[in-house]
């Protein structure tokens, strides 16, 4: 067996094996290019990921604990089809269970992922959720990984998310103050 | 972000290059005018007539800024096969078009889905009108409610029963409460008396337009370009500026 894709299942199965099952911590990953290794081919067999576009970026965001203490990685992909002078961009937020399978996805276009705060996943600005027929900044996840809500929360007033969310702002706090 | 000269020297070509308006007609024919037009299926006379959509007329200029952006004009090979680059490898346009996904069955003629579906979207007529309809597809805002069953054009009728309400008389034949009240508007549950008869057609939950997103270029650029370019909506804007100096 060739060394390379033994080193990725023996990392995979350690992120797999490390935690138990139910509310647990997931297992961290070792490292970025672990994280790229692996979650990488997993999304490409979901169909999440199409090799024939340009993937352009390809980062763990933050983790979410949903309301009943499951966690779920979640991670921001962007893809550009490739041809023209103004590619069309494929970006989405997805979210990931332990065993890498995306339990939801949404389209987030010119919004970014800024931070997980226990099951919500917050944006610089709205993205919208065709099933839920709901749009906002603020997404709430379910114990199934699935976005079960749309809120605005105005992210641009809040505390700690500059330079670089060294500190995860608390959702309670007033916007307005310095 | 500021555009770059090189770009700009390439639209700026078709202030003086007509080839840039080779599918000025084809554009116009699509969209339609804004009143009651000849063409049933262009856009503009189709959506206009769902007032409570809230449809606002699409200037056809946008589409041709559009292209301009989209295809980089005449001078690029894909010009002549794929102008608006639906159909490129890996476009989630071109699969939710063929799909009939999306709501876009709601948006594409039967024609158009046909076409899409069996035609080479290499030609660039198609490219052109599939693009338009994913833009529409795109700014369109859907949502599922009870519809009438264009599968069954029976007009039934039904007996009122004593204790009946428009809710329990829809849930027991199969249509909803909309569809009774349209065929007589003004029942209204206090109305009703047992033994009259109610006229409706069978109804089922189905996918329809309620409404349309701003069309303006912040927009377009995030509902059709997906934040690929982040100079998109400011191309847009550069272009229709440009058409005001267009002297054809």
């Amino acid at each position: 067996m060739p060394v390379r894709p033994l080193v990725a299942v023996l990392i995979a199965s350690l992120v797999f094996v490390a935690a138990p099952l139910g509310a647990a911590p997931a297992a961290r990953l070792p490292s970025w290019q672990d994280f790229y290794r692996i979650v990488h081919p997993a999304l490409v067999r979901q169909e999440v990921i199409d090799p024939r576009r340009a993937l352009v970026h390809l980062a763990c965001l933050c983790e979410a604990r949903s309301p009943g203490g499951f966690l779920f990685r979640v991670v921001e992909v962007r893809e550009l089809v490739r041809g023209g002078p103004s590619p069309r961009g494929v970006n989405q937020l997805l979210v990931l269970d332990r065993q890498l399978k995306v339990t939801d996805r949404i389209e987030i276009a010119t919004a970014h992922g800024l931070y997980c705060d226990g099951a919500s996943i917050i944006l610089d600005r709205p993205a919208e959720s065709p099933r839920l027929g709901q749009e906002g900044n603020l997404l709430r996840i379910d114990d199934g990984g699935r976005i079960s809500s749309l809120g605005e929360i105005e992210a641009a007033g809040m505390e700690g998310i500059r330079p670089v969310l060294s500190s995860r702002p608390s959702l309670t706090r007033p916007r307005s103050a310095p | 972000m500021a555009l770059s000269p090189k770009w700009i020297a390439t639209v700026e070509d078709g202030l003086s290059n007509r080839d840039w308006d080779a599918y000025d007609a084809l554009i116009q024919s699509e969209i339609g005018e804004c009143a009651c037009s000849e063409r049933a299926t262009a856009y503009n006379p189709r959506f206009i007539e769902n007032v409570a959509s809230g449809y606002v007329c699409v200037d056809w200029m946008l589409i041709k800024a559009m292209l301009w952006v989209e295809s980089g004009g005449p001078r690029q090979a894909s010009w002549k096969t794929r102008p608006m680059q639906i159909g490129n490898p890996g476009d989630p346009a071109y699969g939710v078009l063929k799909k009939s996904a999306e709501g876009s069955a709601l948006v594409m003629s039967p024609a158009l889905a046909a076409a899409i579906r069996t035609q080479s979207i290499d030609s660039p007529e198609l490219n052109i009108r599939a693009a338009i309809a994913y833009l529409f597809t795109r700014m369109a805002k859907f949502d599922v409610r009870s519809v009438v069953d264009e599968s069954d054009k029976t007009i039934h009728t039904v007996t009122i029963a004593r204790g009946d309400s428009l809710e329990r008389i829809a849930g027991r034949v199969g249509t909803s409460v909309e569809v009774l009240k349209s065929f007589r508007s003004e029942v209204s549950t206090t109305q009703l008396r047992v033994g009259e008869k109610l006229r409706y057609r069978k109804a089922k939950m189905g996918q329809i337009i309620v409404g349309w997103r701003k069309w303006d270029f912040a927009t377009i650029a995030a509902r059709y370009n997906g934040g690929g370019d982040p100079d998109y909506a400011d191309k847009l804007a550069f272009v229709t500026r440009l058409f005001s100096q267009l002297k054809r």
